[in-house]
């Protein structure tokens, strides 16, 4: 894959734009997936994936080719989602305004009452990230969703290995608090009896 | 034989989070495992970091939406997005030719300027009456502004009208004041997210 990612790399820089668009299909998921966790909103982090890869191309001539082209995608999705999580303003959310489904009432794999339980919890746990402050839930996604160790976390957001450790073991204690002292709690037990 | 590891709450938590990041030599494991045994509140915390983890382990991965990539590479090959002179485009250090013969150009020009800045300095220095002349202009400068100040403080003492205005200019800076920064605390407030609780039906 990384041969690949780099010989795609260099085609693009060529000015082949389909080699890029494969660069894109092989990782638009990953990004997409980071800038979901981070923002919380299907919209917002379709916006913010898309400026990523953009980014990514317009500075495609950056790229130290010694890493690894999707830890550098992700470097610039965390660090453009935390920006955008720290310029966010008062916003209101109207009550008419349906909320966005949990993309889990969209799969057809699961049986109903699999789904219902998985999207409540899934609903649940976003919430419980989008409580944690811009640095932690960055270290919390790219260790959980694509388990980095905490060298490469460092290394995507620009930051040392003890902050990465810092961060993490106070999100993990600020998650554990929280689940304790939320009403929904017992709902994210209830939810958790599927897969213990 | 090695001695016991005496643990505070803050090193329990601390290998903890390491044992749930595969961390922790099988000697480390065992000793917190043995500190676990005799505290019950860490015990508590392990079963809570614990639960944390294991929700956050079975998360899946999200799909972007099947259009996703068709959308950034019609940008691109629209011409919206180049690798010069985009926004997103990082400009590069400007180290060339270009940047070397300015600063030269600039040094050149700043040299007259230097050059009588440096002769008033030295004459200045080795000139005693230049000194003292200097010193009478600050001097009388200073005067003059202290006499302005005096002279309006009697007019606004000995008119009420002029402590009207007085007044109504104080009030009006303060007015001013307290709502730049007023509106300055507004803008950096962080967002509030006003949720409603979803439960699938």
């Amino acid at each position: 894959v990384l041969d690949t990612d780099r010989l795609l790399v260099e085609q693009a820089l060529a000015g082949d734009q389909q080699a890029f668009g494969e660069l894109v299909v092989a990782h638009q998921h990953a990004v997409y997936n980071l800038a979901y966790r981070m923002l919380g909103e299907r919209g917002e982090a379709e916006d913010a994936a898309q400026e990523t890869f953009l980014r990514a191309y317009a500075n495609l001539n950056r790229y130290d080719a010694d890493r690894p082209f999707r830890t550098w995608l992700l470097s610039i999705a965390s660090n453009h989602c935390i920006d955008r999580l720290r310029k966010r303003r008062l916003t209101w959310l109207s009550l008419d305004e349906p909320l966005p489904a949990h993309p889990a009432l969209n799969s057809g794999e699961e049986e109903p009452e699999d789904a219902v339980i998985s999207n409540e919890r899934g609903v649940l746990i976003q919430e419980m990230l989008d409580s944690l402050p811009p640095d932690y839930r960055a270290a919390v996604v790219l260790r959980y969703w694509y388990d980095l160790s905490y060298t490469e976390i460092a290394e995507t957001l620009n930051t040392t290995e003890s902050a990465v450790k810092s961060r993490l073991f106070r999100a993990r204690q600020a998650l554990a608090d929280k689940m304790n002292s939320a009403p929904s709690s017992a709902k994210l037990h209830f939810a958790m009896e599927g897969v213990r | 034989m090695t001695q016991p590891k005496h643990y505070n709450r803050q090193l329990a938590r601390h290998e903890m989070n390491l044992a749930l990041d595969g961390m922790l030599t099988d000697k480390e494991q065992s000793s917190l495992k043995a500190h676990l045994a005799e505290s019950s509140a860490d015990a508590k915390t392990w079963s809570n970091l614990q639960t944390v983890d294991r929700i956050l382990s079975v998360e899946p991965m999200i799909s972007a939406p099947s259009n996703f990539a068709a959308g950034i590479m019609a940008q691109i090959a629209a011409g919206k997005v180049t690798a010069e002179g985009h926004p997103y485009a990082v400009p590069p250090p400007r180290t060339d030719l270009r940047t070397v013969i300015g600063m030269l150009f600039a040094t050149i020009a700043m040299m007259p300027v230097a050059f009588v800045v440096m002769l008033f300095v030295q004459r200045l220095l080795t000139n005693p009456v230049e000194q003292q002349l200097l010193l009478q202009r600050i001097t009388w400068l200073v005067n003059v502004f202290a006499q302005a100040i005096t002279l309006l403080l009697q007019v606004v003492a000995q008119n009420a009208w002029a402590i009207g205005i007085t007044a109504g200019l104080a009030a009006l800076v303060t007015s001013f004041t307290t709502i730049r920064i007023t509106l300055s605390r507004m803008s950096r407030r962080n967002m509030v997210v006003y949720r409603i609780p979803v439960v699938a039906a």
